[in-house]
């Protein structure tokens, strides 16, 4: 339990951190923050913007306003102007939820899809199914997501009228089309992944099948197949489960620029507003939140490690 | 060692049987067909981007370009951009601000990163402990989340008195895209180069350079950072693909070098008439598609050439 | 039944008795490799019976493992193979690994040498055992616990029903061997290969297991082909013992005969270079010096005259064939065997000319070190 109790220590350090950080980025505008944010207003207003946003306080004191306000829900406020106001809670709230969504259907397109290829690839390493397998992963790595969207979006939703080239359906109005829209996003974030992670998984898998417990398994007159998914592929999974930590960054990073090229309305749609808006507070918010919730999932995914493989799980016990 | 008599595959690769023989692996180090293309498309892009500003030129009226598509004006085999510039001068144009970029940012983490990882690996102890731990903290964000909102900050356009935006200058936003992107490849570099001389300064002969007398700051640049050296030129070359993938994105996101050429601003600019001149944001794209694959085949040889010991992230 | 199940059943059926329960008859095992083919094992024929064991000793690189394997069918796809193979009257020899997969688990298995690494690390040992139990046979998941259970405490696991839900990292070395031992005997094989079964253990636990091997081969009248590098280990636990060398059998005899009686001249040697507690201390440990030679080109004539104290020049020409020589039942491969008139001749003359034949460079064969005494270092 000692381990567990570190862990959770140094999981809250590292959101806090991070939570400066995401603090920190209003420092870092050069110039009058208040006039960078809300343009032209008043000197009664902007003292009094100024007096709202603590710029008038020690950084330590802005820090912890700010990261109370975050922890109650307080996200910040949106500026049109010197007096219009939003609430940065209420669009993250719309804007949340889509974004989840695209990296959920990529996620599962991802699996559903690399993790056979990897098992096949691998147990047919070395013939042309494996070899073409290989080239066309080693270009998709090469290929940025919103290049593969932008064709996508052209080819399929353009060209071929197939499913809507941009645009976003809420999954309550209408299913099926919510599901049109998605398509194309989806896939421009998961072919990248797919690659990734197939090569990963069939590297791993080869190396596997060269145990002695896999011959073991096969001389108890086992079916190949069964070999493969019961006996070889959970032992194959932990280096592919130690990427999974960095290519979820990367998935977040793609999902950002395929929101905007597609028009989804998620969280990269908004960070594109506030950047070009010059809504820093926003930034803040948005960037605190994505980063913490990255935090969160690599946590999730050290757990996930000791789950997968129960040398680990006793090895950490035993700390 | 048990003899690992398995192979679940046809004409899988021979294994060796148990005990004593010895079965020698050919490695192939040769440098394929695809390492010569890949040389080659690198090759011919950097003469391009050298040369073709000096040679090409835009036709004098705008109108003879603008918005034309591939092979539909001799001379202009790539066709026109909405404004009438000829596309080709504009990759090359672009192309060297990209590079420009890429090479940049790596190399600032090279620098930056490089050093403080060498100095972790080999002064090891509290200052080891503390500087991985800034790389984590770094590394909790995830990479191009920093590197946006770094730019979107650092390079905000700054709004005069009378409060309208005024766009900050190109240099300006270069400068900050360079320092953005390196600071996102520190912690990366800084642990890779940390793990190659954490291994390096535990062998003998940096322990003879100090029973000589010489300094730390010495060993460090004498001893241990021409063997870590070549570990790092192919990650280097791996980095720069990366941070030239990651200007287009941000370019796409107007975080990029606005105001100027580079790959990512033609495919933002072009993305307005994207349905009607698809050309003007696919030649870009298909610009950094062929110089990532490039770049990640030739980085593959090198690694292959070096034998580098990859170190797990 | 399902018709698969009968099919096999009735294949599986107690064969009559006086057919063996296995004939080997020359198979031999070449795997290809970018040099060429290396002829792991060439030429090797024996029969085995119901209840009987058969040990079969060699060096590092005899061969012995992969005979095993080859017998078994256990082989990857580069290799070429030859000979007859026969399991109970069917011929197995042209059979690939979907029609061997009717076999393997339950009627003939393999206890591997490492247990460390030769069980999923991953898996709870219950359900490495019940795996086997429930694929082959039709029975439930409570019956094939119970049946796990019994397995284990058969072969002598303390605390047997924590033990199923353990995973193989939890175990100590001699206690993995034993639930490798209880999984290759789940489904009731007729026949088990135990290929260095102890090799890996400490030596406290070695003779634990072969213990349990010889004790589980009785009460199951299970025939047991038990592979090893160490004499000790086949001294009283083999009916009959095979001496291999570079692919081949040199010697095979019932275990007595081998000790005292044998005849080929590297049984003699292995015997030799087994220390004795009887001699004083300091005492040089006879070893047989030079290497085994290069299976990928292998020499003319004998494959041990480069190293044969009793080598003439026949032996690098022609191959001795494996013949009883009068003797029924012990049959042995040498021009110039141990013990004979012929043999003591020989030996004779090299040690008057100072060096055996090896030396004589007009001989082909693998170079050695002229072994005119023994050589301290060189181990098998």
């Amino acid at each position: 339990m000692r381990a567990g109790l570190r862990r959770v220590i140094q999981l809250v350090i590292v959101v806090l951190c991070v939570s400066f950080f995401s603090f920190f980025l209003l420092q870092l505008v050069p110039g009058d923050p208040v006039t960078s944010i809300v343009g032209f207003s008043s000197p009664a207003d902007h003292k009094a913007i100024a007096h709202e946003l603590h710029l008038d306080q020690p950084l330590v004191t802005q820090y912890w306003h700010w990261l109370s306000g975050f922890v109650h829900g307080n996200l910040g406020q949106v500026y049109y102007g010197p007096t219009g106001r939003g609430k940065v809670s209420t669009l993250i709230g719309q804007s949340l939820p889509v974004s989840l969504q695209l990296m959920a259907y990529a996620m599962i397109l991802t699996l559903l899809i690399a993790i056979p290829l990897g098992v096949f690839a691998a147990y047919r390493a070395g013939t042309i199914f494996d070899r073409i397998a290989n080239a066309t992963a080693f270009g998709s790595i090469a290929l940025p997501d919103f290049a593969l969207a932008l064709v996508l979006s052209y080819w399929v939703g353009v060209k071929l009228r197939w499913v809507p080239s941009s645009g976003y359906t809420h999954p309550s109005d209408d299913l099926v089309k919510h599901f049109k829209t998605m398509v194309l996003p989806s896939t421009s974030l998961a072919v990248g992944q797919i690659a990734a992670y197939m090569r990963l998984l069939r590297s791993d898998m080869i190396s596997t099948l060269q145990e002695d417990y896999i011959l073991m398994a096969k001389s108890k007159g086992i079916p190949n197949r069964r070999v493969l998914w019961r006996h070889a592929l959970r032992p194959s999974s932990l280096t592919t489960l130690t990427v999974a930590g960095l290519n979820i960054g990367a998935l977040i990073g793609g999902a950002v620029v395929v929101e905007v090229i597609f028009g989804i309305p998620g969280m990269g749609q908004l960070l594109f507003t506030a950047i070009f808006e010059r809504q820093f507070v926003e930034i803040q918010s948005i960037v605190a939140l994505i980063a913490i919730g990255y935090v969160l999932v690599n946590f999730f995914i050290d757990l996930l490690y000791a789950f997968v493989d129960p040398r680990i799980r006793d090895a950490r016990a035993a700390l | 060692m048990v003899a690992t008599i398995t192979n679940l595959t046809p004409g899988g690769p021979p294994v060796v049987p148990d005990e004593s023989l010895t079965y020698v692996v050919p490695r192939t180090k040769r440098i394929g067909i695809g390492g010569w293309l890949a040389i080659g498309w690198l090759v011919i892009m950097m003469l391009g981007i050298i040369i073709l500003p000096f040679v090409l030129h835009n036709p004098s009226s705008a109108g003879t370009l603008a918005s034309k598509g591939i092979f539909k004006v001799p001379g202009h085999p790539l066709g026109g951009d909405g404004n009438g510039n000829d596309m080709l001068l504009e990759l090359a144009k672009g192309g060297r601000n990209s590079l420009i970029v890429a090479v940049g940012a790596v190399l600032f983490g090279l620098i930056f990163g490089g050093s403080l990882g060498l100095i972790a690996g080999y002064f090891r102890g509290k200052l080891d402990t503390g500087l991985t731990s800034i790389f984590n903290v770094l590394l909790a964000i995830p990479q191009f989340v920093l590197a946006l909102s770094l730019v979107s900050v650092l390079a905000a356009n700054g709004v005069n008195s009378q409060g309208a935006p005024q766009p900050a200058t190109f240099t300006r936003r270069l400068v900050v895209l360079v320092i953005a992107l390196g600071i996102v490849s520190i912690p990366i570099l800084a642990r890779i180069t940390r793990a190659n001389s954490l291994q390096w300064s535990q062998r003998e002969f940096v322990l003879a350079a100090r029973a000589q007398g010489a300094s730390n700051l010495r060993i460090m640049w004498r001893e241990i950072l021409p063997n870590v050296a070549p570990a790092m030129f192919s990650i280097a070359l791996l980095g720069i693909a990366v941070a030239m993938v990651a200007e287009g994105g941000l370019s796409i996101l107007g975080a990029g070098v606005q105001g100027g050429y580079s790959w990512g601003n033609i495919i933002a600019t072009g993305r307005g008439q994207f349905q009607t001149t698809p050309h003007i944001v696919f030649e870009p794209v298909v610009c950094i598609f062929l110089t990532v694959l490039s770049i990640n085949y030739v980085g593959d040889i090198v690694r292959a050439r070096f034998d580098v010991r990859e170190s797990t992230l | 039944m399902s018709p698969r199940k009968k099919e096999r059943a009735d294949r599986f059926a107690d064969a009559p008795l006086d057919v063996p329960l296995l004939e080997v008859e020359n198979i031999s095992t070449g795997f290809k490799t970018p040099r060429g083919v290396v002829h792991a094992v060439d030429g090797v024929s024996f029969s085995l019976e119901r209840g009987k064991t058969l040990g079969i000793v060699g060096e590092s690189g005899c061969g012995k493992s992969v005979l095993s394997r080859s017998i078994m069918g256990l082989l990857p796809n580069n290799v070429v193979r030859g000979g007859s193979v026969k399991f109970q009257g069917h011929e197995l020899g042209a059979a690939d690994a979907s029609e061997m997969r009717a076999y393997w688990g339950t009627q003939m298995s393999m206890v591997f040498q490492d247990p460390m690494t030769s069980l999923n690390p991953v898996m709870r040992i219950g359900k490495q055992i019940t795996e086997s139990l429930r694929y082959h046979l039709d029975i439930s998941k409570d019956y094939a616990n119970e049946t796990a259970l019994t397995l284990l405490q058969s072969v002598g696991i303390p605390e047997a029903e924590r033990r199923l839900r353990d995973y193989p990292h939890q175990l100590s070395g001699g206690m993995r061997q034993r639930v490798m031992i209880a999984i290759a005997l789940a489904c009731g094989p007729k026949l088990l290969f135990a290929d260095e079964p102890t090799t890996a253990l400490d030596v406290t636990v070695q003779a634990q297991i072969l213990d349990l091997l010889q004790a589980q081969q009785r009460e199951r009248f299970m025939a047991m082909i038990l592979v090893t590098h160490d004499l000790g280990v086949v001294a009283g636990r083999a009916d009959d013992i095979a001496v291999m060398y570079a692919g081949k059998i040199v010697e095979k005899a019932p275990a007595r005969t081998l000790f005292t009686q044998m005849r080929h001249p590297y049984t003699e040697a292995l015997l030799k270079s087994i220390p004795k507690l009887n001699l004083p201390s300091h005492t040089r440990l006879e070893s047989i010096p030079g290497r085994p030679p290069d299976l990928l080109n292998p020499p003319k004539g004998c494959k041990f005259a480069a190293r044969c104290p009793y080598a003439q020049e026949r032996c690098f020409q022609e191959e001795p064939p494996l013949e009883d020589h009068g003797s029924p039942g012990h049959e042995f491969a040498c021009f110039y065997p141990v013990g004979t008139p012929e043999g003591d001749e020989a030996y004779a003359r090299n040690r008057a000319a100072g060096v055996a034949a090896a030396a004589d460079p007009t001989n082909a064969g693998e170079t050695t070190p002229t072994p005119t005494t023994a050589t301290v270092g060189e181990t098998t």
